[in-house]
């Protein structure tokens, strides 16, 4: 009895053999997937693939009225679409829905949303191929437990998601919850495995009581990795090995290194280049968006790198204002738009803020009308964003001020 | 020093809509706080305001007290 997924904190346990009989069992699917229970996000993804349909994945805490800005209505994710029936003819086992993924990689479609740069989540479509790319699949990989620590709805999340999926290993879901808990299903779990944000680990750190010399593999992605806690992460997970990924959005994840210096593999030479020492992404290896600006063949990812040599090289900084808030990336103008609607605001800039918990977090300053009340002013900004936008995207410094010295970039602005 | 800290403390569980319900000492935990990551990170720019020093810069800090430490060793 092997476990597909186990949640502590919803008390779910669930087997490979039983979520195979809930992902053939009759009843009404939906393409629009907004769950805020990660497992039902997972299996609705599974029953919408072996309808031979797309996926449109919404983050669950997507306000009404950003899901407006895309366009999608209430009724679109909260009402069935189709009806699935007699599957059960077709798959008579857990490896059959592998197989079938696998033989239809290029034709499955899944739709996911990340920061725009117009002020709007944009929304990419990939194929399973592509998110499925990564997945390694090999004797020696099928006892591993996962710990699951990021959000289901995101790229990276799916890629986990896959790479145990294919290999019938055990996810705990580890994400959104206290840390002294997640050291508890590191033990309880047996978890050998986990992809998470330096950010996150950062947090979980202080909560290891113990070395977690079950842990065999650590993968970090989303943000540059934070070469301060390596002598920690020696001390509480002895026995894992420690590798930094290069992840985007746009194209899944692509390259690897066991420090900070990465350098482009043989496979990807004719896919990947650097070129005025930005890093630039092959069309073939991109999903596609009506956001995606290319320049011939090739899509710019604004990641700026630092050679070391020939070859290796590290990631600098990223040409666009986009803030990485400890793995997840705010467009600036998107929480501008928002402020500067609010009565009494006057004139708003947004920035990140650098810190050494998260990278970056989000500060507002505010220049406001002169016969406002600061304090109403600041009580109506908390009130309107936190009812608009996603949490990460909230500015987490309000400051008033008469006007602005500081650029979007955190810098002193030349007069 | 510690008072300085506290009024920081105050400042962001109140803006989250919540009030302290325990008393902060040198030995309080920062995790019994009921701090989220996005906290901590608004706590280490406020305190930078105020210090000039990032308490976070060497790594890992948990209690009240190891942040005074990092203060009086920078400041």
């Amino acid at each position: 009895m092997i476990f597909f997924w186990i949640d502590s904190k919803r008390k779910l346990e669930v087997t490979y053999e039983s979520f195979f009989q809930t992902i053939i069992e009759e009843g009404v699917n939906n393409r629009y997937i907004k769950n805020s229970n990660p497992y039902s996000v997972f299996l609705s993804l599974i029953r919408n693939c072996i309808s031979g349909k797309k996926s449109i994945i919404l983050d669950s805490d997507f306000s009404d009225d950003e899901l407006l800005s895309l366009q999608i209505s209430k009724k679109a994710y909260s009402e069935g679409e189709f009806t699935q029936n007699n599957l059960s003819e077709k798959f008579k086992s857990f490896d059959d829905i592998l197989f079938f993924i696998e033989e239809n990689s290029d034709k499955l479609e899944i739709d996911i949303y990340t920061s725009g740069t117009t002020g709007r989540p944009k929304k990419i479509t990939q194929l399973f191929k592509n998110l499925t790319r990564a997945v390694k699949v090999r004797k020696g990989l099928d006892d591993s437990v996962w710990g699951f620590a990021y959000n289901p709805t995101h790229f990276a999340g799916l890629q986990v998601f896959f790479q145990a999926l294919f290999n019938k290993n055990t996810l705990v879901y580890i994400f959104n919850k206290g840390f002294d808990e997640v050291y508890q299903d590191f033990v309880d779990c047996n978890i050998t495995n986990m992809s998470c944000t330096p950010t996150f680990m950062k947090m979980l750190l202080p909560s290891i009581k113990e070395d977690l010399i079950g842990v065999k593999s650590l993968t970090f992605g989303g943000e540059k990795f934070d070469p301060k806690i390596e002598k920690e992460l020696k001390k509480k997970f002895s026995s894992a090995t420690v590798k930094n990924i290069y992840a985007s959005t746009e194209a899944g994840s692509l390259l690897k290194a066991e420090g900070e210096f990465f350098l482009i593999p043989n496979r990807y030479t004719e896919v990947l280049k650097i070129e005025d020492n930005e890093l630039l992404i092959h069309k073939e290896l991109l999903g596609t968006s009506e956001s995606f600006k290319l320049e011939g063949d090739w899509y710019k990812t604004g990641d700026i790198v630092e050679f070391k040599d020939e070859k290796r090289f590290k990631f600098k900084n990223r040409k666009s204002e986009m803030i990485n808030v400890g793995g997840y990336k705010v467009n600036p103008s998107e929480v501008e738009s928002i402020i500067k609607e609010i009565k009494g605001v006057k004139d708003v800039i947004v920035f990140g803020r650098d810190n050494s918990v998260m990278g970056k977090i989000v500060v507002a300053h505010i220049v406001k009308n002169e016969n406002e009340d600061q304090k109403e002013v600041k009580e109506m900004i908390k009130k309107i964003t936190s009812s608009k936008l996603q949490d990460y995207k909230l500015p987490r410094l309000i400051k008033f001020v008469d006007s602005f010295d500081l650029t979007r970039t955190g810098k002193i602005k030349k007069q | 020093m510690i008072e300085q800290i506290k009024k920081a403390i105050k400042e962001i569980i109140e803006d989250n809509g919540e009030k302290i319900t325990i008393e902060i000492t040198n030995e309080t935990n920062l995790r019994d706080l009921g701090l989220t990551s996005f906290d901590l990170a608004t706590l280490t720019v406020k305190i930078e305001d105020e210090f000039d020093v990032d308490i976070f810069e060497d790594g890992l800090v948990s209690t009240i007290g190891e942040i005074i430490e990092v203060l009086e060793a920078n400041v």
